[in-house]
């Protein structure tokens, strides 16, 4: 319903312009003052004339189902006062399709009549020019010989003469307007067509080039009839070609709106190149003197097909864009009405017009296939600098993530290079000095030798190193460091009947993360677990953290921590609250004989 | 007095002072006896075979090498023989090694070597001895895997349990506890311990076996 008020809409529109152009009434042959225009003459049936017959131009000889060529002789009669001063021309604006002209049993125009194809000059006015010494006063005769197909028809429009001086402009307007207009377009469609290519084989991924540029090649051959003699090549094929050319290039335009607007009419464009198909094949093989009539009947079909050209644009309009739609509608209307217009002055026997009007549809042609490459260069144009503006900044983003990372990087080298040295030390520590204490130790124990105090030195130093290097290996985790802590120490608590009362649950994060802190921790930690098994006369130390504190605590007699009170030289406390303020946490003790709690709290 | 099995342990130790106090603090435990002692990786590789010993301890710097070849020897011994590494102290990165070479676990020299008869005494019995930063560092390799780590980085697979286990003995709780914790028996939690233990020498296997192949070996 929605598709069939579109068609309606659209051959109004069609009907409209096709009408315009008819009421324009272009090309109509007017008198041109002072010159002569002639229009009764006398047709004969013969070169002799035996038996001549009075006619009114225009003058259409019917057509007839003849192949083959036929000749027809009129004369004019033209009275002249007296023999002109200047050059006189003789102006002929339409005829079909060759013409011989003779002033006063001269020949003016035309090569002799010989038994060969007429040319096809239908399109190509005439200007001839009569020279003074062949005019004479009083009665002058003109001879006119048409040489033309029967199927098409023999025509004669009125004809002027007068002074060549006046005419010729009036000649050379036809001629630009009718086959001057169609061998322009020949050189444009040829441009394009190339540069179309062209386009095309740079973006094979684009199709519609690859359409636009076959069209222009069909529009050529189209154009070639229109402003050429293509009559060596015999009637049947440059009819064949041209008119199948016709249908071609409207089917191509219909898949081209197709793709541009991106609709499957794939049904249509078959049926319409079966009917391409069944056109070269019926011109190929119907008898010669049916063959323009039978081709005329296919013209339906572009015609029809150019409607559903416009149809599908107008009923796609929302997928278009605006100014798009209005440039393809309105020149592709213009081309489909010349179409109709052309059809109908051919079809129809005596027209009233005389003034072929299709050799200017390329152009039409032309003004869509610009407009498209243009606003597609423009749409690129645009995208591209947004594109551009979209890479710098990304570009920028990118350079300020690539400096980062080269930063981080080089932290990364610089690590892992303070990583290695790190390792190599420990190493030599481990296998070194540490070696040489347990050695040391070892021989003690083995020979029962040494004193406690030494001993006691060594093993103090042992354990020192070992919380040294245990708090570099994993800096990470202090609960792990607290983990071996409390298995380096395991043994000596079995030796103090101590036990541990393990509470390590969140991980405790210092302020100051870092291998130097975690040692200051664990020393006091370590501190206060060995001031425990010294002095405070315990059976269970606990160990307490959450992710701001570590807690040591035990149940032994408890001691007073005063300055004042009692003396503790020997606990360390001063160097304890030294080491916790360097890692950032508030050292809290608190005693009463029940026991004894350092609290270690940071932020 | 009634029939104990004796175990032979070899030790292989370059302290001269530190190997005899290895020797007399395990002979202190009657079902254990030293059969040799050797000072570097030769003649360590040599009494292993002389000796056949059911454990070795092993030092992991020797004068001519690293302890871990003695630890690749034992691991492919065709007798029932476990290696144990002697660590003065924890030494993370050389005990990873040595536990992927096939080392039962590792025992502390720094501290008193009274426990030491227990601790061999406990590898024999299915134990496998684990210190928090061992801990630590195997929960780094499975963190490491599944974030899809650099080449070089070995990984292991743990079950949710595994690495429960695992996390604990990071923060320095006991089997014991942990079992406690758990509501599991600490043999249990010993049993997780040696499955860690034998995920990280099967992946150190097949990661081998990747090895000869790319490398046309097999």
């Amino acid at each position: 319903m929605q598709n069939s008020r579109t068609l309606l809409a659209v051959l109004a529109w069609i009907a409209a312009i096709a009408g315009l152009i008819w009421a324009l009434n272009i090309g109509a042959i007017e008198p041109i003052d002072p010159a002569v225009m002639l229009t009764a003459g006398q047709v004969c049936e013969t070169p002799g004339c035996a038996q001549p017959r009075d006619i009114e131009l225009p003058h259409h000889f019917p057509a007839r189902h003849a192949a083959g060529h036929e000749t027809r002789h009129l004369r004019f009669d033209m009275s002249l006062p007296k023999i002109p001063d200047s050059l006189q021309a003789l102006y002929l604006p339409s005829y079909a399709d060759e013409v011989f002209v003779s002033v006063n049993g001269a020949q003016v125009y035309g090569n002799e009549l010989t038994d060969r194809q007429p040319a096809r000059m239908w399109n190509i006015p005439v200007l001839a020019t009569v020279p003074q010494s062949l005019l004479q006063p009083g009665q002058n005769r003109i001879e006119i010989t048409l040489y033309g197909y029967p199927q098409e028809g023999l025509v004669l429009e009125p004809f002027h003469f007068g002074e060549a001086q006046l005419l010729t402009p009036h000649y050379n307007w036809r001629f630009i307007t009718s086959a001057g207009m169609a061998r322009f377009n020949l050189g444009f469609m040829t441009i394009a067509g190339i540069m179309l290519g062209i386009i095309w084989f740079a973006r094979r991924s684009e199709p519609i080039y690859a359409l636009l540029a076959t069209s222009c090649g069909f529009a050529c051959i189209i154009c070639i009839h229109f402003g050429f003699d293509t009559s060596a090549i015999g009637y049947r094929w440059s009819t064949l070609i041209w008119q199948v050319s016709v249908s071609i290039y409207v089917y191509l335009i219909f898949r081209f709106c197709n793709h541009y607007i991106g609709e499957g009419l794939k049904p249509l464009e078959t049926v319409s190149l079966v009917l391409i198909i069944a056109e070269l094949a019926a011109g190929s093989l119907v008898p010669a003197p049916y063959l323009f009539d039978t081709l005329l009947l296919f013209k339906l079909h572009p015609a029809i097909l150019s409607f559903l050209v416009l149809a599908v644009l107008l009923g796609n309009r929302s997928k278009i864009d605006k100014p798009d739609l209005r440039i393809f509608f309105f020149f592709l209307s213009m081309a489909s009405a010349m179409g109709v217009y052309e059809l109908y002055i051919t079809a129809v026997v005596d027209p009233g017009r005389n003034q072929h009007i299709f050799q200017f549809m390329p152009l039409a042609m032309l003004c869509v296939c610009l407009w498209l490459v243009i606003s597609r260069f423009m749409l690129s144009l645009r995208s591209y600098e947004e594109l551009t503006g979209t890479l710098k900044q990304t570009v920028a983003a990118k350079t300020e993530e690539l400096r980062l990372t080269y930063e981080k990087l080089g932290q990364a080298e610089r690590l892992k290079a303070i990583n290695n040295e790190r390792q190599r030390i420990m190493l030599d520590l481990h296998d070194g000095i540490g070696g040489q204490l347990v050695n040391t130790l070892a021989y003690m124990q083995n020979n029962e030798k040494g004193d406690a105090v030494i001993k006691t030195a060594l093993e103090d130093a042992l354990r020192d190193l070992s919380l040294m290097l245990d708090s570099l290996e994993t800096d990470a985790s202090i609960s792990t460091l607290l983990g071996m802590l409390r298995t380096r120490l395991e043994t000596l608590l079995a030796e103090h009947a101590l036990e541990f009362d393990w509470r390590i649950d969140d991980e405790p994060e210092l302020p100051h993360p870092g291998p130097s802190q975690n040692l200051n921790l664990l020393r006091i930690v370590q501190e206060s677990i060995t001031n425990i098994i010294k002095h405070a006369e315990a059976s269970i130390i606990t160990i307490a953290s959450d992710r701001n504190s570590i807690t040591i605590s035990d149940n032994g007699k408890g001691f007073d921590p005063r300055p004042d009170g009692r003396r503790h030289h020997g606990h360390g406390l001063a160097g304890m609250r030294r080491r916790a303020g360097s890692i950032g946490a508030d050292f809290d003790l608190s005693s009463d004989p029940g026991g004894t709690t350092i609290r270690l709290v940071w932020r | 007095m009634a029939e104990t099995v004796s175990h032979s342990v070899l030790i292989v130790e370059d302290r001269r002072e530190i190997a005899l106090r290895l020797k007399s603090a395990i002979e202190k435990t009657d079902e254990l006896s030293v059969c040799a002692i050797a000072d570097d990786v030769d003649g360590g590789l040599n009494q292993l075979y002389a000796h056949r010993p059911r454990i070795v301890l092993v030092d992991l710097g020797l004068p001519d090498g690293s302890g871990i070849e003695v630890i690749k020897a034992v691991s492919g011994a065709d007798w029932t023989c476990e290696a144990l590494v002697v660590s003065i102290f924890g030494d993370e990165a050389r005990v990873i090694d040595a536990l992927r070479a096939g080392a039962r676990g590792y025992v502390l020299k720094s501290g008193s070597l009274a426990a030491i008869g227990k601790d061999v005494l406990s590898v024999i019995e299915g134990g496998s001895p684990i210190s928090p930063q061992i801990a630590r560092h195997l929960l780094a390799m499975v963190s490491s895997g599944t974030a899809g780590s650099s080449e070089g980085a070995p990984q292991i697979d743990l079950t949710n349990r595994e690495t429960e286990i695992l996390n604990a003995v990071a923060k320095g709780y006991k089997r014991r506890e942990i079992g406690e914790k758990l509501g599991i028996s600490t043999g249990t939690v010993g049993n997780h311990i040696n499955n860690i233990y034998q995920k990280l020498n099967v992946n150190s296997n097949t990661e081998a076996i990747a090895r000869a192949t790319r490398m046309g070996l097999l």
